[in-house]
C-alpha cells in the first residue's frame, strides 16, 4: 500500500518545487508510473479474502479494480486539463494539480481502508477538493449553486451514517471490515439504522429521487472535475453500499423494496430526460444517473450476481462516462458551447474523432462483448431472479438508452455541417491519446473480465 | 391548587403579562409593575399571616417601600421621556436596542 | 464398437472442421488490419471472402457425406460466482449449410459492390464494414451459447446502423438507421427475457443444456420472448417499418443485410430454439398468426409502392412472414431451406435493381423506368429469373422450399384463416413481381434519353451470373443431397398439390388483366384500399408520430420539467431552503434586541416552569 501512497504524496512537492516548464509532463509521467505500479495488485483473484494487508489498509477483489481505476484516472485528468489551464497563472496551475493529487490520495485511502470510520473520513474528505475544483475553475455562473448542491446533499445524508457507525461501535466494539463476519450479529436490527447506513451511499450513487446534485455538479465542473466525478466519486457510493450491506444483513430484505423500485424507475425517467436534452454534458450526466440506478438495483438485491454485475458495470461505466466527458470537452474547447445542435455534423471534418464517438456511444448503449454489456446483463438477470416484473423496466431502459445514445451520436457527428462552423482547429495527438487511453482498458477487459467480477472462485 | 395560591399565581402572571405584552404608553407598564409589586406584597403578607410570624417578618413593608420608590422612579422616567421624546411611547426608546 | 480407423477419421474430421473455422476467422479478419492502397483493399476483401467460401464447403461437404456435426467448447471466458461462460461453436446442419450460402452470396455482392461503389472515396471502409458485418453474422450462426449469439445479434444490428447511414449527410438515412436500431432493440427485450429465464431455471447459457433441462417445464414465457426477439430482427408485423426505411442504404447493403443475412437472423434464432418453441402451443399459434399477418400485410403494401427498392424490401418482409408461418406449422427445416433459397434470388433482385438505378442516374421510381428489356438484357434476364424463382416456378430453387411449405400448409389441421391469408399473400407475390417486370422491363422508356446505361463491367456480369446459377440449381442440389428430417404428407388431392401454382397463376392473370384495362380512366369507388396500401396501412403515419411525440413529451414535460425541476427541487433543496429561511426569519424577530421580546421569553419560561411544577406536585 505504501508503495502507491507515498509516491502519490510525493507528487505534491514535485508540483510545487519543479520549474514551470517542467510542470505538466513530469507529473503526467510519474502518475502513469504510479498507475502501472498499482496494477501489481491484480493477483490471485481466486481468493476472496484480503491481500496486501497493512495496519489499516488492505485490498480485496472488490476494491482492487476501483483503486486501479482511480490511479489510472489521475494521468488522464492531468492530460485533459493541460490545455484549458494554459491561461492561468503558475500558482493556480500548481494548485489545480495539487487538488487532483489530494483527491487521488483520499480516494485510494477510502477504497483500501479496513476501518469503517477511516472510510467515512476519506469519503467526506473527497468532497473538499471536488468542491474547490468545481467552484473555482468551473466555467459558468451556476458553478456556485452546483457546489452548494453537491456539498449539502452529500453532507446531510452522511451525517446519519456517522451516527450509525458510532452506534455500531458502541454495540459491538469494533468497526473493522476484516472481522465483520464475527460481530455483525450483535448489531441491533432496526429500520432506521439500516436507513442511516445506506442513505449516504444512495445519495452519492445517486438514487433517482436524490440525484439533483449530479447534473449540476457534472455540467459546471471543468473537465478533470467531471472525469473524476463520473468515473470514481460515484463509485464510492456503490463500494460503500457493498461493504455495509454485509454488516446490516437480515433486515435488508424488506427495506430494499422501495429503493430498488425507485432505482429502476429512475433508469427510465432519466433516459426520457436525456432524449429531450440539448446540453451535451447534461445528457451524459443524466445517463450516469441511469446506469448507476442499475448498479443500485444490483447491489440492493444482495446476491453474488448482483455484486458482480454492479462492480463490472461500475468499472465499465467509469471508463465510458469519463471518455464521453472528454469528447464533449474536446468539442467545448473549440466552440465554447455545450449545445449539441450548434456542434453537429462533425464527422465530415473530424473523421477519426467520429470513430471515438462511435466507440463510446456503442459502449454507452451496452454493446456486447464490452464489459458494459456484461455488467448490465448480469444485473438484468439478477433482478429478473429477484422479481420477474423488473425485466419490463430494465428492457425499456436499454431501449431508451440506445435511443438517446444514438441520438447524441447522430446529432453531434452525422448530418450536414452547419453553416456557422467555418474554422475549427484540428485535433491534436494529446486528445487522441486521451481517448485511446480510455478505450484500451475497456477493450482489454473483454479478454479477462475476471479482474472485475468480484468474488470469483 | 388551593385557591389562595391560584389567586396570587394568576395575579402575578397577569401583571407580568401586562408588562410583557405592553401597549405603547409607558404608564400602562408602570401600572402593571405596581400590580406585580402588589401581588408580591400580598403573597408575603399572607405568608407571614399564615405562619403567625407577623412580628418577625418585615419583608412586606420593605417590599412596599421599595415599590413606592420604584413607582416614583418610573413616573420620573415618564416625565423625562415625555420631555425629550415628545410622547411617552415605548417604541421610541431605541437606545436600548443593540 | 468403433474401429481404430473410424476413431482416426473422427479426429481428422473434427480437427479439419476446427481448422476451417479458424481459417475463416483469420481470413475474414486479416483484411481489416493490412494497409494497402485504396481499392486494392476492397479487391483483397472480396478475394478473401471467395477463399472463405471454398473453405466452408468443407464442413458442408463432410456433413453431406458422413452426416457429422460438431460442437467445440474452447475457452473459459469468465465466471461470475459459479457460472461460467465459454466460447463455444456449433457446426450442425443449419450452420454448415448456411455458412456456404452466406459466403457465396456475400462474395457475389462484394464483387458487385466493386462496380457499384467504384466512385465512392471510402470504398475500403465500406468493404471493411461489410466484412465486420459478415463476421458478426458468422458468430451468430455458429454460436452454441446464448451470450455469443447475443454478441453476433447486437453486432449485426450495429453494423446495420452504420451501413444504412453510409451517406450520413442525408437526414433520411440517419433517421432510417436510428429507426432500425430502435426496432431491433425493442426485439432485444425478448432476448433479455430468454437469457434471464434460462439463467434462473437451467443455470446455463449453452444450447445443449437448455434443451436438456427444458423437457417438462412450462415454456411459454421463453418461447414468446424468442418470438418477440425474432419479430424485432425479422421485421414481423408491429416491428416492421424499419425494413422499408432501411432502403436508404446503398444497394449492396440492402442486398446483403436486408434480404439475405441479417433479417433472417430472427428466423434463424427460432429455428435454433425450435425444441423450446414446439413445447408451447401458444407460441406455435403466435408464430402462425404473426407470420401470416405479416406476409399478407406487407405483400399488400408492396402492391402499390413506386420505389423499386421498397417493393423488393416489402417482398423480403413478406417472405420472412412466410418463414415464420413455416415455423408455426412445425417445419423448421423447410423454413431453413427457404432462408437459403431466398438469399439467392433476393440478393440477385437487389443487385439487378442496383444496376438499373445506377444506369438511370440514380432513378428509383418505377414510373420513370421502362423498356430496360432491350437496354440491359443481362439484368433483365436476371430480374425475370429472380422473380420467377420468388413466385415458386416449378424446378427453380424457390420452388423446392415454397411449394413444400404450401403443401404442408394445405395438409395441416391448423387455423384455416391463417392459411388462407398465406395463400392470398402468395398470389400477391406474383402480382407485385409482375408489377416490377411490367414497369421496369416492359413498355417504352420513360426516362431521360442520355442515361448512362452500362452493364459491361466484368465484376457486374460475373456476380449476377453466379447468383443466377445459384437461384437455378441450389434448391435441387440441397433437396437431393440432404434428406428432410420429418416425413411430409405424401398423398393429397390434385388441387391441393397444385395450390401453389394455381394461386400464383391466378395472381399473375389478374395482374395481366389489370395491365390491359383502362384503369387510369376509371373512377375508383373507394380510395381507401389504395391509400391503405400506399401509406403502408397507416402504420408509420400513426405510430411514428404518436410514440415519439408521447415519449418526448413525457420526457420533456413530465420527467424533466415537472419532476426534476419542480418536484424534486421543491422536496429537496427548496424545502430545506424555505423551512430554514422561515425559521431563521422567525428567530430573527426574537433577536431584534427589543426588551419586549426578552421579557416575553422570560415570562413564558417562568409560566411554563410554574405550571409544570404545580402539575407535577
Amino acid at each position: 500500500m505504501m508503495k502507491i501512497l507515498t509516491p502519490t504524496l510525493m507528487l505534491i512537492p514535485l508540483t510545487w518545487l519543479s520549474s514551470f516548464s517542467h510542470l505538466w509532463r513530469p507529473t503526467l509521467s510519474y502518475s502513469f508510473i504510479i498507475s502501472t505500479l498499482s496494477l501489481t495488485w491484480i493477483k490471485n483473484m481466486s481468493e476472496t479474502g484480503w491481500t496486501s494487508l497493512g495496519l489499516y489498509m488492505a485490498t480485496d477483489t472488490l476494491s482492487t479494480p476501483l483503486i486501479i481505476l482511480t490511479c489510472w484516472l489521475l494521468p488522464l485528468m492531468i492530460l485533459a486539463s493541460q490545455d484549458h489551464m494554459k491561461t492561468e497563472s503558475q500558482t493556480r496551475q500548481r494548485l489545480y494539480i495539487t487538488l487532483l493529487i489530494f483527491l487521488q490520495l483520499f480516494l485510494i485511502s477510502a477504497f483500501s481502508s479496513t476501518e469503517l470510520i477511516m472510510f467515512y473520513i476519506m469519503f467526506e474528505a473527497t468532497l473538499i477538493p471536488t468542491l474547490m475544483i468545481i467552484t473555482r475553475w468551473g466555467n459558468q455562473l451556476e458553478r456556485l449553486s452546483a457546489g452548494t448542491y453537491l456539498l449539502f446533499y452529500t453532507l446531510i445524508s452522511s451525517l446519519p451514517l456517522l451516527v450509525a457507525l458510532l452506534m455500531i461501535q458502541t454495540n459491538t466494539g469494533s468497526l473493522s471490515l476484516t472481522s465483520a463476519q464475527f460481530y455483525f450479529s450483535l448489531i441491533p436490527q432496526h429500520n432506521f439504522l439500516w436507513l442511516a447506513c445506506f442513505l449516504a451511499f444512495l445519495v452519492k450513487m445517486p438514487l433517482y429521487g436524490l440525484h439533483l446534485w449530479l447534473p449540476k455538479a457534472h455540467v459546471e465542473a471543468p473537465i478533470a472535475g467531471s472525469m473524476i466525478l463520473a468515473a470514481v466519486l460515484l463509485k464510492l457510493g456503490g463500494y460503500g453500499m457493498t461493504r455495509i450491506s454485509t454488516i446490516v444483513d437480515p433486515i435488508s430484505k424488506n427495506m430494499t423494496y422501495p429503493f430498488i423500485t425507485l432505482a429502476l424507475w429512475g433508469v427510465i425517467m432519466t433516459g426520457l430526460v436525456c432524449l429531450q436534452q440539448m446540453d451535451l454534458k447534461s445528457l451524459i450526466a443524466y445517463s450516469s444517473v441511469g446506469h448507476m440506478g442499475l448498479v443500485v438495483g444490483g447491489v440492493l438485491t444482495q446476491t453474488s450476481w448482483g455484486y458482480s454485475g454492479a462492480l463490472i458495470l461500475m468499472i465499465a461505466h467509469g471508463l465510458t462516462s469519463s471518455a464521453l466527458f472528454c469528447l464533449a470537452n474536446i468539442n467545448y474547447e473549440r466552440t465554447h458551447s455545450r449545445i449539441m445542435y450548434l456542434t453537429r455534423g462533425l464527422q465530415i471534418i473530424f473523421p477519426l474523432m467520429a470513430i471515438w464517438w462511435l466507440s463510446f456511444t456503442l459502449a454507452n448503449l451496452a454493446l456486447p462483448p464490452l464489459p458494459n454489456m456484461m455488467g448490465e446483463l448480469t444485473i438484468i438477470v439478477c433482478m429478473f431472479n429477484w422479481s420477474w416484473w423488473t425485466i419490463i423496466f430494465t428492457g425499456l431502459g436499454t431501449l431508451i438508452t440506445a435511443a438517446y445514445s444514438l441520438h447524441m451520436f447522430t446529432t453531434t457527428q452525422r448530418g450536414a455541417l452547419p453553416p456557422h462552423i467555418t474554422s475549427l482547429t484540428p485535433m491534436n495527438i494529446k486528445e487522441h491519446l486521451l481517448i485511446i487511453l480510455h478505450l484500451l482498458p475497456l477493450l482489454l477487459l473483454i479478454l479477462k473480465p475476471e479482474i472485475i467480477t468480484c468474488w470469483s472462485s | 391548587m388551593p385557591s389562595t395560591q391560584f389567586v396570587f399565581f394568576t395575579m402575578f402572571f397577569l401583571s407580568l403579562g401586562g408588562i410583557t405584552f405592553y401597549r405603547n404608553h409607558i404608564l400602562s407598564v408602570l401600572l402593571c409593575l405596581e400590580g406585580l409589586m402588589l401581588s408580591l406584597f400580598l403573597l408575603l403578607a399572607i405568608w407571614s399571616l399564615e405562619t403567625n410570624t407577623t412580628l418577625f417578618m418585615a419583608t412586606p413593608m420593605l417590599l412596599l417601600a421599595f415599590s413606592a420608590c420604584e413607582a416614583g422612579l418610573g413616573l420620573a422616567l415618564l416625565i423625562a421621556t415625555t420631555r425629550t421624546h415628545g410622547a411617552a411611547n415605548l417604541n421610541s426608546l431605541t437606545t436600548l436596542r443593540w | 464398437m468403433m474401429g481404430q480407423s473410424e476413431h482416426i477419421a473422427e479426429i481428422i474430421i473434427s480437427s479439419l472442421m476446427s481448422m476451417t473455422l479458424m481459417l475463416l476467422m483469420g481470413i475474414l479478419g486479416f483484411p481489416i488490419i493490412i494497409n494497402n492502397t485504396k481499392y486494392n483493399k476492397a479487391i483483397f476483401t472480396m478475394k478473401a471472402v471467395k477463399l472463405a467460401f471454398f473453405w466452408s464447403l468443407l464442413p458442408a461437404g463432410l456433413l453431406i457425406i458422413t452426416g457429422t456435426d460438431f460442437t467445440i467448447n474452447t475457452w473459459e471466458w469468465f465466471h461470475i460466482s459459479t457460472f461460467t461462460i465459454y466460447t463455444s461453436v456449433k457446426i450442425d446442419y443449419y450452420a454448415a449449410v448456411f455458412l456456404p450460402v452466406a459466403l457465396y452470396v456475400t462474395w457475389s455482392i462484394l464483387q458487385f459492390a466493386l462496380w457499384y461503389m467504384e466512385k465512392d472515396h471510402n470504398i475500403d471502409q465500406f468493404f471493411k464494414y461489410l466484412l465486420i458485418f459478415l463476421i458478426s453474422m458468422i458468430i451468430l450462426v455458429t454460436a452454441n451459447n446464448l451470450f455469443q449469439l447475443f454478441i453476433g445479434w447486437e453486432g449485426v444490428g450495429i453494423m446495420s446502423f452504420l451501413l444504412i447511414s453510409w451517406w450520413f449527410g442525408r437526414p433520411d438515412a440517419n433517421s432510417a438507421a436510428l429507426q432500425a436500431v430502435l426496432y431491433n432493440r425493442t426485439g432485444d427485450l425478448g432476448l433479455f427475457v430468454m437469457m434471464a429465464w434460462t439463467m434462473t431455471s437451467t443455470n446455463s447459457w449453452e444450447l445443449d443444456d437448455i434443451f436438456l433441462h427444458s423437457q417438462n417445464q412450462n415454456m411459454t414465457m421463453p418461447a414468446l420472448a424468442l418470438i418477440l426477439a425474432a419479430a424485432g430482427k425479422s421485421a414481423q408485423f408491429g416491428l416492421h417499418p424499419w425494413l422499408p426505411s432501411a432502403m436508404e442504404g446503398p444497394t449492396p447493403v440492402s442486398a446483403l443485410l436486408h434480404s439475405s443475412t441479417m433479417v433472417v437472423a430472427g428466423i434463424f434464432l427460432l429455428i435454433r430454439f425450435y425444441p423450446i418453441i414446439e413445447q408451447s402451443k401458444t407460441a406455435m399459434t403466435t408464430c402462425l398468426w404473426l407470420g401470416s399477418l405479416t406476409t399478407l400485410f406487407t405483400a399488400a403494401c408492396a402492391l402499390t409502392q413506386n420505389d423499386i427498392k421498397k417493393i423488393i424490401a416489402f417482398s423480403t418482409s413478406s417472405q420472412l412472414g412466410f418463414m415464420m408461418v413455416t415455423i408455426g406449422l412445425g417445419q423448421p427445416r423447410l423454413a431453413f431451406l427457404h432462408i437459403c433459397t431466398h438469399a439467392f434470388f433476393k440478393a440477385m433482385l437487389f443487385m439487378c435493381s442496383g444496376v438499373i438505378i445506377h444506369s438511370l442516374k440514380n432513378e428509383q421510381d418505377i414510373r420513370k423506368m421502362g423498356g430496360m428489356y432491350f437496354l440491359t438484357p443481362l439484368t433483365a434476364s436476371c430480374i425475370t429469373l429472380g422473380s420467377l424463382a420468388l413466385t415458386g416456378t416449378p424446378f427453380l430453387s424457390g420452388f423446392y422450399s415454397k411449394d413444400a411449405i404450401i403443401e404442408t400448409l394445405n395438409s395441416s389441421h391448423l387455423n384455416a384463416c391463417a392459411l388462407s391469408m398465406t395463400l392470398i399473400a402468395t398470389s400477391f407475390t406474383a402480382v407485385y413481381s409482375l408489377r416490377i417486370l411490367y414497369y421496369v422491363l416492359g413498355g417504352q422508356p420513360r426516362f431521360n434519353s442520355l442515361s448512362p446505361i452500362n452493364e459491361n463491367d466484368p465484376n457486374l456480369n460475373t456476380s449476377l451470373m453466379r447468383l443466377a446459377v445459384g437461384s437455378l440449381i441450389f434448391g435441387q442440389l440441397i433437396t437431393m443431397s440432404l434428406p428432410p428430417k420429418t416425413t411430409s404428407v405424401l398423398t393429397m388431392t390434385l388441387t391441393m398439390k397444385m395450390t401453389a401454382i394455381l394461386v400464383t397463376l391466378t395472381g399473375l392473370t389478374t395482374a395481366l388483366l389489370l395491365t390491359q384495362s383502362d384503369s387510369l380512366h376509371k373512377k375508383l369507388w373507394s380510395h381507401l384500399p389504395l391509400h391503405f396500401t400506399t401509406l403502408l396501412g397507416f402504420f408509420p403515419l400513426t405510430i411514428h408520430r404518436l410514440l415519439p411525440k408521447l415519449t418526448l413529451q413525457m420526457g420533456h414535460l413530465i420527467s424533466s420539467q415537472l419532476i426534476d425541476q419542480t418536484w424534486f427541487k421543491l422536496l429537496g433543496p427548496k424545502a430545506i431552503l424555505k423551512s430554514s429561511m422561515s425559521l431563521s426569519k422567525y428567530i430573527n424577530t426574537i433577536q431584534l434586541g427589543l426588551i419586549k421580546l426578552h421579557l416575553m421569553s422570560f415570562t413564558i419560561a417562568l409560566l411554563t416552569t410554574a405550571f409544570i411544577y404545580t402539575i407535577m406536585t
